[in-house]
């Protein structure tokens, strides 16, 4: 018997390994149930030789793309807060000895950054795709419902992300967030229940950080376990495909989520060398730097909120955002045909551009 | 070689750079020291700050340090850590000794150990007088 085997045999004796494994799996690493009383050995043989559908692989993958770079941004995120210290005085400091001083600290930083862009970028992505393809429909309602929630959470993860290293740019920018978070009803609220007020000061550093590392990651865990279990409810989206085409975890599934994993790393790297972020001195609130703007995904709403009169813009928002998530719930009785929700994916896609550029030539 | 061999040995040595990689970089980044050492800490103290009766206990980069003066102006700069587990010695005046509070090991005023547990002397610094001013140097 191998050491390792001996190692297994000594810890299951003493602990479900099983019932760990089926913890792991509950994030998308394997789709199906797991049997508890299986040694650990027979529930991985099991896995491994599970047949799964035939979507279980490229391009289907954005679901497990965005769980992936939520894990590289908790671990790049736990590196940076060994050194970051977030106060007034020394939030700017720490982040320049960050990316100046300490080895490989730049490129933690800037995995960090971009990981945050393409995270939201890839969630877009993600609904558009849901849209498109009516994963709404029932029994999908719920599945639609968190997608959502996962892609709000991480914005808010985002913006409060945005303030932390203190810099001009990040601090004329949460300025700007703030100001279009300001006009939107309910929303505001919320944010001032949170943080207390809107303006910038120690205490919104704290609030901001404590958000930032503690809440809305923990509430993105709970997020995603719940997105993988409807998944595992309810299966995903029942697509066009040939029906002879079958795939097993072991080992198509688990190679394309290696080659998925190298990828992201490949993309955040070269992006982090090719285009890293610079800071741009520390935050003076008393001197605007010129072209600084809302962070990109806000544009869309600047046209909104300052070209509908009478603070009704900000209604608009927060209608909109309501009737997102309770989209499920009426979208059948309006979109019957699927020829118009494709038309119709494409129409909004491009109206968010429009409105994303147009607020980035006003902003 | 076969070529599955072959194939095994590179897409396993590709993991362990891989890993190997990934942990050097892990490593280089938590090991950064917080403060820049100073590469010669030197400390200035006023002269009239300290005298036969009263030493003082400074800072000379990261070490904790007992400037003394003895009879006729001559200073000693003396490490104030007790070679034998890091606790920071009390200086006494009537016997002129190093006393540790932990473990009641003594050193003397040259930091020799003389009594108890540690066993190695205390790191003696330089020491000179310039003006007013008294210049401890590692």
């Amino acid at each position: 018997m191998s050491p390792i085997k001996k190692i297994i045999k000594w810890l299951e004796e003493r602990i479900n390994l099983t019932e760990i494994f089926s913890f792991f799996s509950a994030f998308g690493l394997y789709y199906g149930e797991i049997d508890t009383k299986d040694s650990i050995e027979e529930a991985l043989k099991k896995a491994s030789i599970k047949e799964l559908p035939p979507y279980g692989k490229w391009p289907h993958v954005l679901g497990i793309l965005t769980f992936l770079l939520f894990v590289f941004q908790i671990i790049t995120g736990m590196l940076l807060a060994f050194y970051y210290q977030p106060t007034l005085l020394s939030a700017y400091e720490s982040t320049r000895e960050i990316i100046r001083d300490i080895s490989f600290g730049w490129l933690i930083f800037n995995i960090h950054r971009w990981g945050a862009d393409l995270l939201i970028i890839i969630l877009i992505f993600r609904i558009a795709r849901f849209f498109y393809h009516q994963v709404w429909e029932k029994p999908r309602e719920l599945f639609w419902i968190i997608g959502i929630a996962i892609l709000i959470v991480s914005m808010g993860s985002f913006l409060t992300g945005k303030l932390l290293p203190f810099d001009q740019n990040s601090y004329w920018s949460t300025v700007r967030n703030l100001e279009i978070i300001e006009k939107i009803p309910l929303i505001a609220s919320i944010f001032n229940f949170l943080v207390g007020g809107f303006l910038i000061e120690e205490g919104t550093i704290i609030r901001f950080y404590f958000l930032h590392i503690v809440v809305f990651p923990l509430l993105l865990w709970i997020l995603f376990y719940l997105h993988f279990s409807t998944v595992r409810r309810v299966g995903l989206s029942a697509l066009e495909l040939k029906k002879e085409e079958k795939i097993t975890f072991y080992p198509s599934h688990l190679f394309s989520l290696l080659t998925a994993t190298f990828i992201i790393i490949f993309i955040l790297v070269t992006l982090s060398v090719f285009f890293s972020f610079r800071l741009m001195g520390k935050a003076d609130p008393l001197k605007t730097p010129s072209g600084t703007g809302p962070s990109w995904f806000m544009l869309f709403l600047i046209p909104v909120i300052e070209y509908i009169p009478w603070g009704l813009g900000g209604f608009l928002v927060l209608l909109l955002l309501i009737l997102l998530f309770l989209f499920p719930f009426f979208g059948e009785r309006i979109f019957r045909s699927k020829t118009l929700t494709k038309v119709l994916t494409f129409f909004f896609v491009f109206l968010y551009l429009i409105l994303s550029f147009w607020g980035f030539r006003i902003k | 070689m076969e070529r599955r061999n072959f194939l095994r040995n590179i897409f396993g040595g590709t993991i362990i750079l891989w890993v190997g990689g990934i942990f050097y970089f892990l490593l280089s980044y938590l090991s950064y020291a917080r403060k820049g050492k100073e590469v010669f800490p030197r400390v200035k103290i006023p002269s009239r700050e300290i005298s036969p009766s009263k030493p003082a206990l400074i800072k000379v980069g990261e070490e904790h340090v007992w400037l003394i003066e003895n009879e006729g102006e001559i200073f000693s700069a003396i490490s104030a850590v007790c070679t034998h587990k890091r606790c920071i010695l009390e200086w006494d005046r009537e016997s002129k000794r190093f006393i540790c509070p932990c473990h009641k090991g003594i050193f003397d005023k040259e930091g020799n150990p003389i009594f108890g547990p540690p066993s190695k002397p205390l790191k003696r610094f330089n020491v000179f007088k310039k003006g007013d001013e008294i210049i401890v140097s590692d």
